[in-house]
């Protein structure tokens, strides 16, 4: 999928940019409007991201700040040393109901950051303090943002020649090309048809994905399966357990690296937002139990979620590649 | 609801085969003191953003241009005097060239090519701002001068707006056929059944909204759980609790 943009807003200190040539070179349809910061169109207030979601702009522009932050505590690491994620692009093309970003930004527009370089030394910075888990897919899905920028194959490019960077490209998308690198990780975010269909608006089929997990797996890729989020939905127990069950005859799962496991969990502080982006949708809707500042499934729905991926798993011989996050 | 905002009587004069029951013409008069007392007046203090929810605001009227001539859409607009930029979201394939508009304070002699000029537009999206999308602020400029505003009259400026306003008028219709106000259900008479405090208005609330999004009668729940049958505000808490253990455990 190459998403169109009707609007590509322009900071002027990005004009330069190779990557802004090409981007406006490969959208010259759309109308591109001159800013001075990205801010002054991405932080608008009251913005109506549901309606943007059917018109998303595209805004260029320079990161001058950091770019490469301590990850999350709810993040799973994998049992990783430093772990961190790079603030490439923000926001998605697609439109998961669920997504934190309807929660943390408040639009639908995209932003990419062309200044590739720079992220590339404060990368190499970091490497001089020992090794580093890097997510690169964390703001925005870099997968199926590859139509559009370039950054997928720089990350790929730097890991290359980086072997004490571990990078980690987590998408719901189906991308086309792979490197064998041992420490690239190609992540792949798999739901129940039930859960695409439903909240992950504008995402491939379940079908098509494993199609990719197995098209990497074919290329000597480093694979890992993502069952996160869980969703609740009705009659999850069936829904998951045909799931897994799909998953078992269509993955050869002795060649993945590893999988991870949990259910959809959010800032208190996002969840309003998240409403308000989506305000018939049961995914987020549920009305949650509060923990240390998530919202969560009650601990019973989530042990029961888990329950059924994890136990057919282990049932199958998987035990030792999960990693739960409970 | 719709609010065009224009500056001078005969634009005002050329629109208002616009009025209707859902759409008011403001007169502002020229300059942004005027214009940002105008939206302030029309959206007094009382209304919040949800009371506003699906009004529209749209600038119309006429500006200067070097080089530019026609009705614009316009997608950038510039404060002069503040060094401030401001956006309107152009979610709509209106089919309209679009231009950046820069707001001055005084008539611009000497206009730079490619730009709008007019006196009103930056304080009108500022103070409307406070209250309405960036979404629902529309400015509709059209080309009367290139600087030389003497050779304006207001014969030439009632033509010129009238000439436009069949396009208004599609625009118009296109913005009506989109707005789609979100529907707000009242629980009040749950509330009433189960004692409710203001905390538990909260989670009748958020069940009632999931129960809808998953397809189920969340009021039937409700009355299954034995709402109607509650004395105090302790057992409004159990019903609600029943209800909520239901709704978590559909598998």
């Amino acid at each position: 999928m190459c998403a169109a943009f009707s609007h590509i807003y322009l900071e002027s200190r990005a004009e330069d940019y190779p990557e802004t040539k090409r981007l406006l070179e490969k959208f010259s349809d759309s109308t591109v409007v001159s800013i001075r910061h990205y801010k002054d169109v991405f932080n608008r207030p009251a913005q109506d991201s549901r309606l943007q979601n059917g018109s998303k702009s595209l805004i260029l522009a320079v990161n001058d700040r950091k770019k490469i932050f301590d990850a999350s505590p709810v993040c799973q690491d994998f049992g990783m040393g430093k772990f961190y994620y790079a603030e490439s692009a923000m926001n998605c093309v697609f439109s998961c109901d669920y997504c934190f970003l309807k929660g943390m930004y408040g639009t639908s527009n995209v932003v990419i950051f062309v200044n590739q370089e720079d992220y590339l030394k404060e990368c190499e910075e970091k490497l001089k303090e020992g090794p580093v888990y890097l997510c690169a897919s964390f703001d925005t899905d870099l997968g199926a943002l590859s139509k559009v920028s370039g950054w997928m194959n720089v990350w790929e490019g730097f890991a290359s020649t980086h072997p004490d960077l571990t990078l980690e490209l987590r998408t719901k998308s189906v991308v086309d090309s792979f490197r064998n690198d041992p420490n690239i990780i190609y992540a792949f975010t798999l739901s129940p048809d039930e859960v695409i269909d439903q909240f992950e608006k504008m995402t491939p089929s379940l079908d098509a994905r494993i199609a990719c997990v197995n098209q990497a797996i074919a290329k000597d890729a480093q694979v890992r399966l993502c069952f996160d989020p869980l969703i609740y939905i009705k009659n999850f127990e069936l829904c998951y357990n045909r799931f897994v069950d799909k998953i078992l005859q269509s993955i050869d799962l002795t060649r993945v690296r590893d999988i991870s496991i949990g259910t959809f969990r959010i800032s208190s502080d996002y969840l309003p937002n998240l409403r308000k982006a989506c305000p018939d949708s049961s995914a987020v809707l549920f009305p949650f139990d509060r923990e240390d500042g998530f919202c969560v499934y009650p601990a019973d729905v989530r042990s029961r979620l888990i329950g059924i991926i994890k136990n057919e798993l282990e049932k199958a011989g998987y035990g030792n590649k999960l990693y739960i996050i409970p | 609801m719709i609010h065009v905002f224009a500056a001078i009587d005969c634009e005002v004069k050329a629109l208002r085969h616009l009025v209707s029951d859902d759409l008011e013409i403001v007169l502002t008069g020229i300059g942004k003191v005027n214009a940002a007392f105008a939206v302030g007046r029309t959206f007094h203090s009382g209304f919040t953003r949800q009371d506003l929810a699906s009004d529209v605001i749209i600038n119309i009227g006429t500006c200067g241009s070097d080089d530019l001539h026609g009705l614009f859409l316009v997608n950038k607009i510039t404060d002069d005097a503040a060094g401030k930029d401001y956006y309107p979201d152009i979610l709509r394939v209106t089919g309209l060239p679009e231009a950046p508009l820069i707001t001055v304070d005084k008539v611009k002699t000497d206009p730079e090519p490619g730009c709008l000029y007019d006196m009103e537009a930056s304080a009108i999206y500022l103070a409307g701002s406070k209250l309405i999308s960036p979404d629902r602020m529309i400015f509709l400029k059209m080309v009367s001068d290139n600087g030389d505003v003497g050779r304006v009259t207001e014969a030439s400026v009632n033509a010129l707006v009238e000439s436009y306003v069949p396009k208004i008028k599609e625009l118009i219709t296109m913005i009506r056929d989109g707005i789609s106000p979100l529907s707000v259900k009242s629980n009040e008479d749950l509330y009433d059944l189960l004692k409710a405090s203001a905390s538990m208005k909260v989670q009748i609330d958020e069940l009632m909204r999931f129960a809808e999004s998953m397809g189920m009668d969340g009021r039937k729940l409700f009355d299954e759980a034995g709402a109607s049958e509650v004395t105090s505000r302790a057992g409004g808490k159990e019903v609600t609790a029943r209800v909520r253990s239901v709704l978590t455990h559909l598998s």
